[in-house]
C-alpha cells in the first residue's frame, strides 16, 4: 500500500516538478542536474608536532563520496555555487539539510498536522540563490569506502580497524569535502571560477572551519607548520588556483585572494569553539531563572547531576522535551531525519529529490560493491559499551545514541533499493542516515587521540582556527532560539574565550541596518593575533535570530532563513541576480 | 637476538686471539730464540721488508651517531611518559604503566685489525703501508608496553616493538707510517709510530618498528590499530685518520715476532652522505642525502621539546633545522696485539 502511495506521490510531484515555473530550469543553460560518486583514492597524510619520523603517518581507505548537484532556477552559470553538509560526524546531508526546505523538494515541516512524511515542492528553495552540491560524508547517507582488495572483506576485525583515524577525523574529513569539490569544479568548467559558499550545519561547522583553513593556508598543509600534512591536497589546491588565479601560476596564493572564490560561509547552529560551547551552555542553562529552572517548575522533578549525566539528559528523558528544540517533545527533530531517510531508500523519492534517474549510477549497484562496507558488526552495532563510560555525556546524548539507534534501524534498511540495485552483503548498507562506526571513530577509536593529536571535537584550535578564517571570511551563522545541543547564547562567550586572540566578542542584538532579524557578533581582534594578516581590527558576523528554529533552522523557518542569506550575500558582493536579472 | 649471537661470536673469537698471543708473549723466553746467535741477528737486520698482522680494541664516543640513541629516548618517554603524565594530572586517566625490555644502546667500543708491511730504512727508521679495518655494532630487540588505565576502567595497551635496532659504523683506514725503533739487549724492541691517511667510513641506523594498541576489558579484547615499518639511514664518506703510539716488539722465532701497540687514534670523517629509506606499512619513501645534525623543535599540548638528531632526509615539509654537518669520530685509545714477520 505504501509503495503504490509513493508512486502515486512520485508521478504527481514528477507533472509539478516539470509543470511549476519555480522549478522549471531555464533551458539555455548547458548545466543540469546530477548526482552521482566522486572517488577518492587512498590518501597518505600525516599529523606532527614537529618530529618527524614520529609522526602518525596514516593511509586512508578508497572511498566513494556521494553527491548531489542542483542546478540554480536561473542564470546557473553566474551563480555562486552553494555546498552543503550536515554534521555528525557520520550523518548524512541527504536526509538532512537536502531534504530540509533548501532543495526543490523537502519534507513538509508540519509533522504535527500530518506533514512530515512526505517529500513536497519547496517554495524557498535554494535553487533560486544559486547551484547547490549536497555532499555525504565518508560512510554517511550514501557515501561508501572499499576495502583494498588485499583484504578480506569478511574478517569482522579488519572492518573494525577501518574504523578508525586514518578515514576519520575532522582535517582528512574536511580533505575529502574539500577533494571531492574541486573535482567537481575540475569536472564542470563552466562552474570553476565562480564563487563557492559553504553551507555546514552542527558539526558542519567544524568542518567549515578546516575546510576553510586547509584552503587559506593551504601550503602550511604541506611544508611542515600545521599539524596536519597532506602533500597530496596541497597539490590539488593549487591545480585549482592556477586555473582560477592566473596571475599567481605555480605561486602560493595569498588569503585575500583565496577569499575571491572562497570568503563567504553560512553556519547553521554551529559546533566552532565546542569545548567551550558546551561549558558555557551548561552554565548558562543551569544559572538560577534559566531553562532547566523553568522545566523543573513544570514537571516538578528538580535537576540533580548526580542521576542526570548533562542537563540535557533532564530535558529529554524528565521534562519529555527535543534538546534540538526544546519546545517540541523528545525526539520530534529525529522524526524528519528518520522519515527522510526512509524515503530516500526508495528509487523514485531518490530521483525527484536528486533530479536525475539513479538507475544511471553505476557504483549504486551491489555488483559494483563487493569490497565496500559501512557497518563493523552485521547484527548489531559494535559493543561499545564500555567505551561508552569513558565518552561525555554531552557525546553520548548527541552523537552515540542516535547513531546507535540508526545502525540498529539501517540492519532493516525499508525502500526498493534491494530490488532495484541488488541485494548488498550483510555489512554493506544503501543509506545511513547517520553512521555510528563512523561517529564512534571520530570520538572513540582513534589512534590520533590516543597518540594526543588535537582531533577531537573540543579542541581550542578549531576556535582559533575559525578566528583566523573570519579574518579573512564573511560569515553567517544562525541563532536559533529554541536549539540546545547548539545553544546559540553560548557562541558568543566561547569565542570571546580566545583572548589571545580577541580582545571581545560582542553579541549585537539590535538591528544595525533595519534587519528583520537582528543580530551580529561583534570581533574585537588583537592587532598582533595573527602575525601573517595586517591591520586587523574588527571582523563582524551576522548572527540573526531564529526565535522559533531548533537545531535545523532550514527546517523550521526556512522563508527567513532564505531572505537573510540571500540579503547578506547580496550585501557581501555575492551576484545572486546574474545578468539582467533583477536582484530581489 | 640473532645479532646479539653473531656479536658475542666476534668478541669471543677476538678475545680468543688476543688471549693467544698474550700467552705466546708471557711464555716464550727470547733469549732462546735470538740472542744466542749474534749471526741470526744481523742476517735479520738485512732483511727490509716486514708484514704486521694485528687485532685490537678501541673504546671512543662517536657523539653525533649517538644522538640517534637520544634522540629516539627523547621522543619516546615525550610522546609516552610525559604525555600520558599529563593526561594523569588533567584526569584525563586514572594512572599509567610502563614496562620495557632492554635500552637503545650506544656505540662506544671497536675492534679494529689490519695488516702493515713495513721497509726498514735503517735499524732504527721503517715507513709502512697499512690498512686497518674497523667495525662497531650495536643491536638490540627492545619491547615496550604503555598501559593506561582510563576513566571507564577500560585499559589501553600500547605495544612498541622495535625488532632489531641497529647502529653501526665502519671506518677502512689505509695509511703511511714512519716507525721509530730501539732495540734493547738484542731482544726487544721499542718503537713509535706515526701513521695517518685518509679514512672511509661507513655509518647505519635502522629501526624495524610496529605498534598495535588494544583495547581491553572484563571480557573483550580488541586490536584497534596496528601499523609497522622499517626506518634506515645509511651514510659513507671521507675523512681522516691519524695514529700515533708506542710498541713492543719481541721476537717469537728467527723472523716471527709478536708485537702489543698502544696508542691514539684521530679518526674522523665530515663529508657523510647516503640514502635512507621509510617503510611505513605498504608506503615506502627513500631518498639521498648529505647527513648533518637536525635540530627539531617538538611542540605539543602537554610541552615543548627541542632534540638533535642526525639525519640525511632533508625533506621540503620540515621546520627542522639544520645544525651543522655530521661527524663521525672514532677517535679513541687504541690497544693492538699482532704478529710480524721479516722478510
Amino acid at each position: 500500500m505504501k509503495r503504490i502511495y509513493s508512486v502515486i506521490l512520485y508521478l504527481l510531484l514528477s507533472v509539478m516538478f516539470i509543470s511549476n515555473p519555480l522549478h522549471c530550469k531555464e533551458t539555455e543553460q548547458s548545466l543540469q542536474n546530477e548526482a552521482g560518486f566522486m572517488t577518492i583514492e587512498p590518501i597518505t597524510f600525516y599529523f606532527h608536532y614537529g618530529d618527524h619520523f614520529s609522526r602518525l603517518l596514516l593511509k586512508s581507505s578508497e572511498a566513494r563520496i556521494w553527491y548531489s548537484f542542483h542546478t540554480a532556477d536561473k542564470n546557473s552559470l553566474e551563480k555562486p555555487l552553494f555546498v552543503f553538509f550536515n554534521g555528525g560526524p557520520g550523518s548524512a546531508t541527504c536526509s538532512g539539510l537536502m531534504s530540509m526546505y533548501t532543495s526543490e523538494f523537502t519534507l513538509d515541516n508540519k509533522i504535527e498536522t500530518g506533514g512530515g512524511d512526505i517529500f513536497i515542492p519547496n517554495p524557498y528553495s535554494w535553487t533560486q540563490l544559486g547551484n547547490l552540491l549536497y555532499i555525504d560524508a565518508r560512510e554517511a547517507g550514501f557515501s561508501y569506502n572499499l576495502m583494498s582488495q588485499d583484504k578480506n572483506i569478511q574478517d569482522e576485525g579488519l572492518r573494525f580497524r577501518e574504523f578508525n583515524a586514518q578515514n576519520f577525523n575532522p582535517f582528512f574529513d574536511a580533505a575529502d569535502f574539500i577533494r571531492v569539490l574541486l573535482r567537481f569544479l575540475a569536472s564542470h568548467p563552466e562552474l570553476r571560477k565562480n564563487p563557492v559558499v559553504i553551507v555546514g550545519e552542527s558539526y558542519g561547522g567544524i568542518r567549515t572551519i578546516c575546510m576553510h583553513h586547509l584552503l587559506l593556508n593551504y601550503t602550511e598543509y604541506g611544508n611542515g607548520a600545521q599539524m596536519y600534512q597532506d602533500e597530496a591536497l596541497v597539490d590539488e589546491i593549487q591545480a585549482h588556483f592556477d586555473d582560477v588565479f592566473p596571475d599567481y601560476q605555480g605561486q602560493i596564493v595569498p588569503p585575500e585572494v583565496i577569499t575571491e572564490q572562497f570568503g563567504h560561509q553560512i553556519l547553521i547552529q554551529p559546533a566552532i569553539s565546542y569545548g567551550y560551547q558546551t561549558q558555557i551552555t551548561n552554565n548558562l542553562i543551569l544559572q538560577p531563572g534559566g531553562l532547566i529552572d523553568q522545566l523543573e517548575q513544570q514537571t516538578g522533578i528538580p535537576y540533580d547531576p548526580n542521576i542526570h549525566e548533562d542537563p540535557l539528559y533532564y530535558v529529554r528523558d524528565v521534562a519529555d522535551r527535543d534538546y534540538y528544540i526544546y519546545t517540541k517533545p523528545a525526539g520530534w527533530l529525529n522524526g524528519f531525519f528518520s522519515n527522510a531517510a526512509r524515503l530516500l531508500h526508495y528509487r523514485q523519492n531518490l530521483t525527484l529529490m536528486t533530479g536525475m534517474d539513479v538507475t544511471a549510477i553505476p557504483q549504486l549497484y551491489a555488483s559494483a560493491r563487493t569490497q565496500a562496507y559501512r557497518v563493523i558488526r552485521t547484527d548489531y552495532p559494535y559493543n561499545i559499551l564500555p567505551a561508552l563510560a569513558s565518552l561525555t555525556p554531552l557525546i553520548k546524548l548527541h552523537f552515540i545514541e542516535p547513531a546507535i539507534q540508526e545502525a540498529n534501524e539501517a540492519n532493516q534498511e525499508p525502500g526498493d533499493m534491494d530490488t532495484v540495485f541488488g541485494i548488498l552483503q550483510p555489512w554493506d548498507r544503501y543509506y545511513m542516515s547517520s553512521n555510528g562506526n563512523a561517529n564512534w571513530a571520530f570520538h572513540v577509536y582513534n589512534v590520533a587521540i590516543v597518540r594526543g593529536y588535537e582531533v577531537t571535537i573540543y579542541e581550542s584550535l578549531l576556535g582559533r582556527m575559525f578566528l583566523q578564517n573570519v579574518a579573512h571570511t564573511h560569515t553567517f551563522s544562525t541563532n536559533a532560539a529554541l536549539d540546545l545541543v547548539v545553544y546559540s547564547a553560548a557562541i558568543p562567550p566561547s569565542l570571546a574565550r580566545h583572548d589571545d586572540i580577541v580582545e571581545s566578542a560582542q553579541h549585537i542584538k539590535h538591528p544595525m541596518n533595519g534587519e528583520d532579524r537582528p543580530g551580529y557578533i561583534l570581533l574585537n581582534y588583537h592587532h598582533s593575533a595573527f602575525p601573517n594578516i595586517q591591520n586587523l581590527d574588527t571582523r563582524t558576523i551576522r548572527f540573526p535570530l531564529y526565535s522559533s528554529s531548533c537545531h535545523a533552522v532550514s527546517l523550521t523557518q526556512p522563508e527567513e532563513l532564505l531572505n537573510d542569506v540571500s540579503a547578506w550575500l547580496s550585501e557581501k558582493g555575492i551576484n545572486l541576480a546574474g545578468k539582467g536579472e533583477a536582484k530581489k | 637476538m640473532k645479532i646479539a649471537n653473531i656479536k658475542n661470536k666476534s668478541h669471543g673469537f677476538i678475545n680468543r686471539l688476543m688471549g693467544l698471543f698474550l700467552l705466546l708473549f708471557l711464555t716464550m723466553n727470547p733469549r732462546a730464540v735470538w740472542a744466542d746467535n749474534s749471526n741470526d741477528v744481523e742476517i735479520i737486520r738485512r732483511k727490509k721488508f716486514q708484514i704486521e698482522l694485528y687485532g685490537g680494541y678501541t673504546t671512543f664516543n662517536p657523539s653525533d651517531l649517538n644522538l640517534f640513541i637520544s634522540y629516539d629516548n627523547g621522543i619516546q618517554t615525550f610522546s609516552y611518559d610525559t604525555y600520558l603524565d599529563y593526561l594523569q594530572i588533567n584526569n584525563q586517566i586514572q594512572s599509567w604503566t610502563k614496562t620495557q625490555d632492554k635500552e637503545r644502546q650506544m656505540i662506544k667500543k671497536a675492534f679494529p685489525f689490519g695488516a702493515r708491511l713495513k721497509y726498514h730504512l735503517n735499524q732504527t727508521i721503517a715507513v709502512s703501508l697499512g690498512f686497518t679495518y674497523l667495525t662497531s655494532r650495536n643491536g638490540s630487540d627492545i619491547e615496550l608496553q604503555y598501559t593506561r588505565n582510563e576513566l571507564s576502567n577500560e585499559q589501553y595497551v600500547e605495544e612498541l616493538v622495535y625488532s632489531p635496532y641497529l647502529l653501526s659504523a665502519k671506518a677502512y683506514v689505509p695509511s703511511l707510517g714512519i716507525h721509530i725503533m730501539k732495540e734493547i739487549k738484542n731482544t726487544v724492541t721499542v718503537e713509535g709510530y706515526l701513521t695517518g691517511g685518509p679514512m672511509f667510513i661507513e655509518c647505519h641506523y635502522m629501526s624495524d618498528w610496529s605498534y598495535e594498541w588494544w583495547m581491553q576489558g572484563t571480557d573483550y579484547t580488541w586490536l584497534t590499530f596496528q601499523s609497522s615499518g622499517t626506518l634506515e639511514e645509511k651514510g659513507s664518506g671521507t675523512g681522516i685518520a691519524l695514529d700515533v703510539g708506542g710498541r713492543l716488539v719481541y721476537p717469537l722465532f728467527k723472523s716471527l715476532g709478536i708485537f702489543l701497540e698502544a696508542g691514539y687514534a684521530y679518526q674522523v670523517a665530515k663529508n657523510i652522505s647516503g640514502g635512507g629509506r621509510e617503510v611505513k606499512d605498504d608506503s615506502t619513501e627513500s631518498w639521498e642525502g648529505r647527513w648533518g645534525i637536525k635540530r627539531e623543535t617538538i611542540s605539543a599540548p602537554w610541552g615543548d621539546l627541542v632534540l638533535d638528531l642526525p639525519a640525511n632526509y632533508w625533506p621540503n615539509n620540515s621546520n627542522a633545522e639544520k645544525l651543522r654537518d655530521f661527524e663521525l669520530d672514532l677517535s679513541g685509545l687504541q690497544l693492538r696485539l699482532g704478529l710480524s714477520f721479516r722478510f
